[in-house]
């Protein structure tokens, strides 16, 4: 291999694949399924003007069809007519030759119409199936592609969250709450001590003062009578 | 077309989404009951207070019927069939021609339709401006299931048809005719 064709080669492989890095999967099957909605409506249209032949064909047939026994009953009507006298023979049976001639260009157009419409239905049996098919194929692929969209949303969730919690630094980061809460347990033992010492501290206090308080407590209430005494303030 | 209209985003028709039953055009092929229909052309009645009747003549291989839509909360469908006014028998017509009006019941194959209501309206042919002024007599069965109607047209121009409640489901293979 020369050197030209190995430097194309290298070329068309990075492209590919940046080509396959830029690559949306979603879009592109998106994509994919509107241009299948296009080919379906495509041949829904094509369906429905094949259809429509058919019924118009089958349409003419059935007049065709009434045409020839309207001719019949026109022939027979002369015939009757010439029996009762009311027309010459001759002329007649030349009418009536003529309305069973009509009669007959009518069945053959009649019958030729009858086979051309069954071709015609035949064929839209045909697309049809192949319409509803088309059909059923987007369908499943749309709701596969709803499935796979949020598939994909939750993944890529779940994915977000999952590297959160790995990218976690869990030394440091156990260290430091093991920290926290050696921390949080020696501020709560040292507040515990103050309590106590505090409590301590108050019963100390509570047992002087009872313990003089049995002294102290008429000696307020004897210099209060001296100075109502010495106000003139009766009792 | 404008610099705008070149970006303008264009809406794509959605084959599966917008092939409806009740947006049938002319064109439009459906099956029914078995057979093939063309929807030959597309009318709407308006009855006034926002009351319209959508109708779909519908061609077939060897008749023309009519398949009409009204919403009302949800959307009813019926499909009816013109028959001759002579079918209803003489006084039908002489009643209309000298009181202007249809009697009150009427005998069709053995079966008693009685006067549901009566409305005027306009037609609009293949919606199209202007509307056609008609007066509207409809009458039903004791069933409910069966139901005739008398159309004015003009002073001595009448028509009627019986028809029938259908469902949705029954119509299937829906096709776009070529636009």
């Amino acid at each position: 291999m020369s050197i030209f064709k190995r430097i194309f080669k290298v070329s068309q492989a990075e492209a590919h694949a940046i080509v396959d890095k830029i690559e949306d999967p979603i879009k592109m099957t998106e994509q994919g399924i509107r241009d299948l909605k296009r080919d379906l409506q495509g041949a829904m249209t094509s369906l429905a003007e094949v259809k429509g032949i058919s019924v118009r064909t089958r349409r003419e047939a059935e007049n065709k069809k009434k045409a020839a026994a309207d001719y019949e009953r026109k022939a027979m009507l002369i015939l009757q007519k010439m029996q009762n006298g009311q027309m010459e023979g001759a002329e007649a049976e030349r009418l009536a030759t003529e309305a069973l001639n009509l009669k007959e260009q009518n069945s053959a157009e009649a019958l030729r119409l009858s086979h051309e419409a069954e071709q015609h239905e035949k064929m839209s049996a045909q697309l049809q199936a192949n319409v509803n098919k088309i059909k059923s194929t987007v369908v499943t692929y749309e709701n596969d592609l709803t499935t796979l969209k949020a598939r994909s949303k939750t993944a890529a969730a779940t994915k977000k969250i999952n590297r959160q919690i790995s990218q976690i630094d869990s030394t440091g980061t156990v260290a430091m709450l093991e920290k926290m809460r050696a921390r949080v347990e020696e501020d709560e033992s040292l507040a515990t001590a103050y309590g106590e010492m505090v409590s301590a501290d108050k019963n100390i206090d509570n047992e002087i003062d009872a313990a003089l308080a049995s002294g102290s407590s008429s000696a307020p209430s004897q210099s209060l009578e001296e100075l109502k005494k010495k106000m003139g303030i009766g009792a | 077309m404008g610099i705008r209209d070149f970006f303008k985003k264009k809406t794509e028709s959605d084959p599966l989404v917008d092939v409806r039953l009740d947006g049938m055009k002319a064109g439009y092929m459906v099956d029914y009951d078995m057979k093939m229909w063309e929807v030959s052309a597309a009318h709407h009645y308006d009855w006034g207070d926002s009351l319209i009747t959508r109708e779909w003549q519908l061609k077939g291989s060897d008749e023309t019927v009519y398949l009409s839509m009204e919403y009302d909360d949800e959307a009813s469908w019926s499909l009816s069939r013109k028959i001759q006014l002579d079918r209803l028998g003489p006084n039908v017509r002489k009643s209309l021609m000298e009181t202007g009006d249809p009697p009150d019941q009427i005998e069709l194959d053995g079966v008693s339709y009685g006067l549901e209501e009566m409305a005027g309206g306009h037609f609009y042919e293949n919606g199209q401006e202007p509307g056609r002024e008609m007066l509207s007599w409809d009458f039903q069965d004791q069933t409910g299931r069966r139901f005739l109607s008398i159309e004015q047209w003009s002073e001595n121009d009448f028509e009627a048809s019986i028809g029938e409640p259908v469902e949705e489901y029954q119509f299937s293979n829906i096709l776009p005719g070529a636009v």
